[in-house]
């Protein structure tokens, strides 16, 4: 790697005027450009060369003619200190037109539907008439019509979750400068090999010439995951053109979008037999990951339990709001979490606590489908099971009732809610397959082994690799295994941490070192072999290992109608763990997150009981998501039922809570 | 305005206009990117530095403000044996903050062990500045205890 030499003597400190709404024609903009101490990028100055691609999805680096969203980068300007900049940036004297409803370009949403069984049998009688009148009559046999004469209950739920901002604003800087022939640029990015591509295509500096310099960074809700792509390529824009080092002061934030979940479920007596889901989400401006969303969020809608017949349809639409980032998960922690609330809904509609019913839908396996494979759900029941008593669950949910969500004598209502699911790892292996994330192993005339990828996590994981291939090969010392960090020669674009990687290069990488075991014999070092990180001809998208329940109590304060949470359970059931501390840490920082992101609080009296088991198994599965999902999933039902029922969306506000009660003593 | 104040240890005499705060004084003035934020003011509490001991938000703090005082930033603070007590507390209770907060929250935790704050209501007041929600108040409190036992341990073996 380049070293990070520069000089700030001449260095130019760039600032970003962001737009102040949506759907704004930019008519007049005067940034002062008479005074030659600062230089001005804009879509105007850029022309063609305005347009970055991330993930397929052609985004533009400035505002082109009009504001697609609220905060888009209109223009940046750069000066001898950051002072001028924001002067400069004050100053700047553009005039909005707001543009008239008609004259906005409407967008199509995109769809992604998931059948088995014939859903048919299960639709609503007034459609089935209408589908009688046109086809059914042919497609339906006999012992279809009779089985369509089962008495069926239908249970409906409809959970929203509204748009949501990353509590933390942390600002970054992005650093480019030019050394010789080569362009560098420093910044705190998940996707570096993506930062290269796009620097190489906007400026003259072809893809080798680029050299980026990966900061340290930490993103919860993946701060850094697209502002990043964007400061980099405009810092490398004003370096090429200034001929000088160029800084940009950003902020780095994420968003999630709007997500509405409808579940229909049809009950033949106490067992579900079909399902038909449907979700809806608007991931903002440029819904960049949208295929690999659907595919996370069918993954978790998909219910552990059997069903005869299930049709789910994932449809996603932009808006003009600020693009959709990874938020921690994308879509399965919120899908997972809706899917909970739905499992509570039913076991409430047939007179059932909400342990008891989940406990009686596991079955012993999961079906197969193309998301998840069919994994054993007695460790899940098991989990279930422990936290349920643990917390006191069937009681507390029973007393409950007395209250009904109504406030009493004592001033407060109450709610305890339970989650259970299976965690996911990482992206889908279609979304690696697309990026072709790979890993180049060299076997060098010194007898050691280089191993050049991005996809390099903490230490714990590099030693476990390091002794795969000293297996593998017979090396004797691990000096003689040496991982390359990230550099110009790096081969995949891959984030840097993600425990899928970690999962499945330990396999990859043992069936590398076998190959390479077989080329010393044959050939003359040194030699190389590049293979994936990801196995392509994995059977599902996603792979499981991990299981977990949570059980959360609130409490809803009759005079501020602040929801607090008491008392919290969570078990987790892991393949593998590579250092305790770090990992009780973590779930308890994104339990922790994931209710403030939500709305609710924790009192200083709040009690966290958080436990794990491993397997030591050699399988790494992601706790991150499930964390997420079953904290969405237990705070919502808690908060429904110290509601009595009602439908409230998240974030969950003081006048959230307020109008529901109002609502319901209207309805009375 | 001129501004004369002693951060981190360095006298200095700085030329600033006199609404700018601190955070922005550190980072372009002075080149101390310890910590970053941009809620303008609007609490986050990452941007937290110690003026004259006590923890302030330093987006919250004007020039003119910080004309004669000491300013402690994390930068040097970590070199510090104050700086290992509460290190040490966070091993010993297992639980540490998260690296966005880890900065201020360690920087808060010195000024209230520093001013001597035992009281849990005191405690629970004065973590309230920050808004991160990566830590159980909890735990929180048992560093704070922890941190204050080792310090004083310490004082005790080297008198």
């Amino acid at each position: 790697m380049a070293e990070t030499t520069f000089s700030r003597l001449n260095m130019r400190y760039g600032l970003i005027y962001h737009a102040c709404d949506a759907n704004m024609a930019v008519t007049d903009m005067d940034s002062d450009e008479a005074d030659k101490s600062r230089f001005v990028l804009s879509a105007e100055t850029l022309g063609d060369g305005n347009y970055i691609r991330i993930f397929g999805e052609k985004i533009p680096l400035f505002s082109p003619s009009v504001t697609s969203y609220k905060g888009e980068a209109v223009f940046a300007v750069f000066s001898s200190d950051y002072e001028t900049s924001a002067i400069a940036r004050r100053d700047a004297k553009i005039n909005f037109q707001k543009l008239e409803e008609g004259d906005k370009v409407e967008s199509v949403p995109k769809r992604d539907e998931y059948s088995f069984g014939n859903m048919l049998l299960f639709q609503e009688e007034e459609e089935n008439e209408r589908k009688e009148e046109e086809s059914t009559e042919e497609t339906l046999s006999e012992e279809e019509r009779n089985q369509k004469k089962r008495e069926l209950k239908k249970i409906s739920t409809t959970y929203v979750l509204e748009r949501c901002t990353s509590p933390d604003f942390v600002v970054f800087k992005t650093t480019a400068w030019i050394d010789g022939a080569n362009l560098h640029i420093m910044v705190p990015s998940e996707y570096p090999d993506l930062i290269r591509r796009n620097v190489s295509e906007i400026t003259s500096y072809k893809f080798e010439r680029v050299i980026i310099h990966p900061l340290e960074y930490h993103a919860p809700n993946d701060e850094y995951f697209y502002i990043p792509i964007k400061t980099a390529c405009i810092a490398a824009l004003a370096a090429e053109r200034l001929h000088l080092p160029v800084e940009i002061r950003e902020s780095a934030r994420a968003e999630r979008g709007w997500l509405k979940y409808d579940f229909t479920t049809y009950l033949d007596g106490e067992k579900p037999v079909a399902s038909r889901i449907s979700v809806e989400a608007d991931l903002g401006r440029y819904p960049y990951l949208w295929r690999e969303f659907q595919r996370q969020t069918m993954a978790a809608i998909i219910p552990p339990y059997h069903l005869e017949a299930l049709h789910v349809e994932v449809s996603v639409k932009d808006s003009e709001t600020m693009p959709s980032s990874l938020f921690g998960s994308l879509g399965y922690s919120e899908a997972l979490g809706a899917s909970e609330v739905h499992t509570s809904d039913i076991a409430k509609a047939i007179g059932k606590n909400p342990l008891e019913f989940r406990l009686q839908l596991f079955d012993e396996k999961r079906k197969f489908t193309d998301f998840m494979p069919a994994v054993d759900n007695s460790e899940l029941k098991n989990i279930t099971k422990s936290v349920g008593g643990k917390s006191y669950f069937e009681r507390k949910w029973y007393s409950s009732f007395l209250q009904n969500g109504e406030f009493g004598l004592i001033g407060k209502l109450r709610g305890t809610g339970i989650a259970s699911g299976i965690g996911i790892s990482g992206f889908s292996t279609t979304f690696v397959t697309e990026n072709e994330f790979q890993a180049l192993l060299t076997y060098t005339q010194k007898d050691t082994v280089q191993i050049n990828s991005s996809a390099f996590s903490h230490g714990t994981a590099l030693k476990y690799w390091k002794r795969i291939i000293m297996e593998e090969l017979g090396l004797e010392s691990d000096n003689q295994v040496v991982f390359l960090p990230y550099g110009p020669d790096t081969k995949d674009s891959g984030p840097k941490v993600l425990s899928r990687f970690i999962c499945n290069f330990s396999e990859q990488l043992r069936t590398g070192a076998r190959r390479l075991k077989q080329l010393k014999e044959s050939e003359k070092p040194p030699f190389s072999l590049l293979i994936d990180v990801e196995n392509k001809f994995s059977p599902c998208e996603f792979d499981s290992g991990s299981f977990g329940s949570m059980v959360m109590e609130v409490e809803i304060s009759e005079s501020s109608l602040d929801v607090v949470v008491t008392r919290l359970w969570a078990d987790f059931s892991l393949e593998s763990v590579a250092e305790e501390e770090r990992l009780m840490n973590a779930i308890k920082q994104h339990i922790l997150r994931k209710i403030s992101v939500l709305g609710a609080k924790l009192s200083p009296k709040s009690k966290m009981h958080v436990t794990f088991s491993h397997r030591s198994s050699e399988n790494v599965a992601a706790i991150t998501e499930l964390v997420k999902g079953l904290t969405v999933g237990s705070l919502s039902n808690a908060i429904k039922e110290a509601l009595g029922g009602r439908e409230i969306t998240l974030p969950v506000t003081a006048e959230k809570i307020r109008f529901a009660l109002r609502e319901k003593g209207e309805k009375k | 305005m001129r501004v004369e104040c002693i951060v981190d240890g360095k006298t200095l005499s700085l030329s600033l206009n006199s609404n700018k705060p601190l955070s922005l004084i550190l980072a372009d003035d002075i080149g101390i990117d310890t910590f970053s934020s941009c809620c303008s003011g609007n609490g986050c509490g990452n941007c937290i530095a110690l003026v004259d001991g006590n923890a302030v938000l330093s987006c919250m703090v004007p020039a003119f403000e910080i004309n004669g005082k000491t300013i402690i930033t994390f930068e040097s603070f970590k070199k510090t044996r104050n700086y290992q007590d509460i290190a040490k507390a966070y091993d010993a209770v297992k639980a540490r903050p998260c690296p966005i907060c880890y900065k201020s929250r360690t920087l808060l935790f010195e000024s209230i062990i520093a001013r001597g704050v035992t009281k849990e209501d005191e405690i629970m007041r004065e973590l309230g500045t920050i808004e991160c929600a990566c830590m159980d108040a909890l735990d929180e409190i048992r560093i704070i205890r922890e941190a204050i036992e080792i310090r004083r341990r310490r004082r005790v073996r080297r008198s």
